[in-house]
């Protein structure tokens, strides 16, 4: 009886991790055209300067997932890799605001801005450009 | 235009003042900052191992362990002004030609973006000498405790004091940026300094997905002040005097070794292909030069890691060949013969010392074992030529030139 209530425990959060994971959204200023996971991947890590991204806080869990699904890259990667930009002038890591909705509003207000946010944070304000599973 | 970083300072802030008043609120500014703790030891007690061309003394010959290669401490400030202009100031301390610790400006420049393609910058630029020339001291940015001495230790310049533009497009996948840039510089090392004069180059880096590729040409006219260089040349500018053949080869090689006016030629290619879990990269640098510099010289390294959760493993392989010249004196070899053979043995000893052959096989680990900071743990095994100490200095007599030198570094990066 606690075998099988464990077996369903960890079948139920593993079901909410994979909807976790499947509910990760590339957002986007309607002003912004279409984008491949490719495109938001150089934004983010800095090879693109075409668009703004926002990003949400290096601290939180969609952070580290947005990372993983769209670039293939680690915190500590990505860290890394903007200190080399910084540090050698050659750009600023993107703009860090603390929550989902804070980066909705913010592509919403800027018509070059692209952000990242979970799926039920998606409203008509912006534009869903990629979903990341 | 000559720049200085005093007046870079001041028109930074200047601008800021008169940007800030026209918009009514302050520039938006960000410091960062960077830095190593590194120690490192080796068992060569004739030759001391170095982390930047510029160090006066190291491990080995001064002391067995030594924190002086690797440590150091980097700050910037990063002013947005507009939505076009920029600026931007990094100073860091680390062990120096004096043997200080003395901050120095590495670059404060302005930059302005004309289109979102086209920015141009003026005051002091890193140089894109190569790949990683701009972030060379940002260990936490690098892969291995330290960029390869072989390829990063033949152009000790890193930065312009000048102008420079950059032209980023989008050719279907490829992400690419072009850089031309004009300055001049000054050089100290432990025993000569250098102005450099006229140095201009052009820097392409091409990102294609995980892949980038990296090549740069860069030239640059040096006026050399070296005590050594000086004794050697006034010693064959008075033997042209004297009459003869003596005369005529001291004029001749005379000739040959300036002081002023000292071409080099600089040309790297680079590639680094880095999917996520693992990386490999590699590095080709040549350098001509004029005067006592060889005329070619070529280095190569390359570097392959894994990643394993937070731990990195990397081996690396570099290498350094020089084609130098040697000169011949005068025979017989009597009277004023033998004067200006002392002196051609004294520019030949040189000569052969500037040409620091060596090889180097790197084996290491990275370990990002928590939020920005990473600590590194690496052997490297030197094996310089059997006629140079390769990047090794002060070598004693017991030094034995061709025999592997074990080096183990241990360092602490950090961003903040």
């Amino acid at each position: 009886m606690k075998a099988k209530h464990i077996v369903i425990l960890a079948t139920l959060s593993l079901a909410g991790l994979v909807a976790q994971a499947a509910d990760l959204v590339v957002i986007a200023n309607p002003a912004v055209g279409p984008l491949t996971k490719e495109q938001v991947a150089d934004l983010f890590l800095g090879k693109s300067q075409a668009f703004t991204p926002i990003d949400q806080n290096a601290d939180s869990p969609i952070y580290a997932e947005f990372y993983k699904k769209a670039a293939g890259r680690d915190v500590a990667q990505v860290k890394s890799t903007w200190s080399r930009l910084v540090f050698s002038g050659k750009g600023e890591a993107p703009k860090q605001l603390p929550d989902s909705a804070a980066v909705r509003k913010a592509v919403a207000a800027d018509p070059k801005a692209v952000g990242y946010v979970e799926k039920s944070a998606v409203d008509g304000t912006v534009k869903a450009v990629v979903t990341l599973e | 235009m000559k720049v200085t970083p005093t007046t870079l300072l001041a028109a930074l802030i200047g601008c800021g003042v008169v940007t800030g008043a026209a918009a009514q609120a302050m520039p938006d500014l960000k410091f960062s900052g960077f830095g190593t703790i590194g120690a490192v030891h080796t068992n060569e007690e004739n030759a001391d191992f170095i982390g930047t061309r510029l160090q006066p003394s190291g491990a080995g010959y001064t002391r067995s362990t030594s924190f002086n290669p690797d440590t150091k401490l980097g700050a910037q400030v990063a002013a947005t002004f507009t939505d076009k202009l920029s600026g931007v100031i990094q100073v860091v301390s680390q062990n120096r030609a004096d043997n200080s610790y003395d901050p120095k400006i590495e670059w404060a420049n302005l930059k302005y973006q004309i289109t979102p393609e086209l920015s141009v910058r003026a005051g002091r630029i890193a140089l894109p000498t190569f790949a990683l020339s701009e972030s060379r001291f940002v260990g936490y940015a690098n892969p291995t405790v330290r960029p390869s001495e072989e390829v990063y230790f033949a152009s000790p310049v890193t930065s312009s004091d000048g102008v420079d533009a950059t032209f980023r497009n989008k050719i279907g996948s490829v992400n690419n940026a072009l850089q031309v840039y004009y300055g001049s510089t000054k050089i100290q090392l432990p025993t000569s300094n250098a102005k450099g004069k006229a140095m201009w180059g052009i820097s392409d880096t091409a990102e294609i997905g995980d892949l980038s590729v990296h090549a740069g040409y860069g030239s640059i006219t040096l006026d050399l002040n070296s005590a050594a260089f000086n004794s050697l040349r006034s010693g064959l500018v008075g033997l042209s005097a004297v009459p003869g053949p003596v005369g005529t080869r001291a004029a001749e090689l005379a000739g040959i070794y300036q002081l002023g006016d000292i071409k080099l030629g600089t040309l790297s290619v680079g590639a680094t292909y880095d999917p996520g879990t693992w990386y490999v990269s590699g590095e080709v640098f040549k350098v001509s030069g004029e005067s006592i510099f060889p005329d070619n010289r070529v280095a190569w390294s390359t570097l392959a890691g894994y990643r394993i959760g937070t731990w990195t493993p990397y081996i690396g392989f570099a290498k350094t060949t020089t084609a130098h010249n040697s000169q011949a004196g005068v025979t017989p070899a009597a009277g004023p013969a033998t004067a200006l053979n002392g002196v051609v043995a004294g520019l030949n000893g040189a000569l052969t010392g500037l040409a620091s052959e060596q090889k180097t096989v790197t084996a290491g680990v990275r370990w990002d074992f928590m939020k920005n900071v990473a600590l590194k743990a690496q052997y490297d095994r030197v094996t310089t030529s059997s006629t140079t100490s390769g990047m090794l200095i002060n070598a004693k007599p017991g030094f034995r030139r061709g025999e592997a030198v074990n080096v183990f570094s241990v360092a602490v990066d950090f961003v903040f």
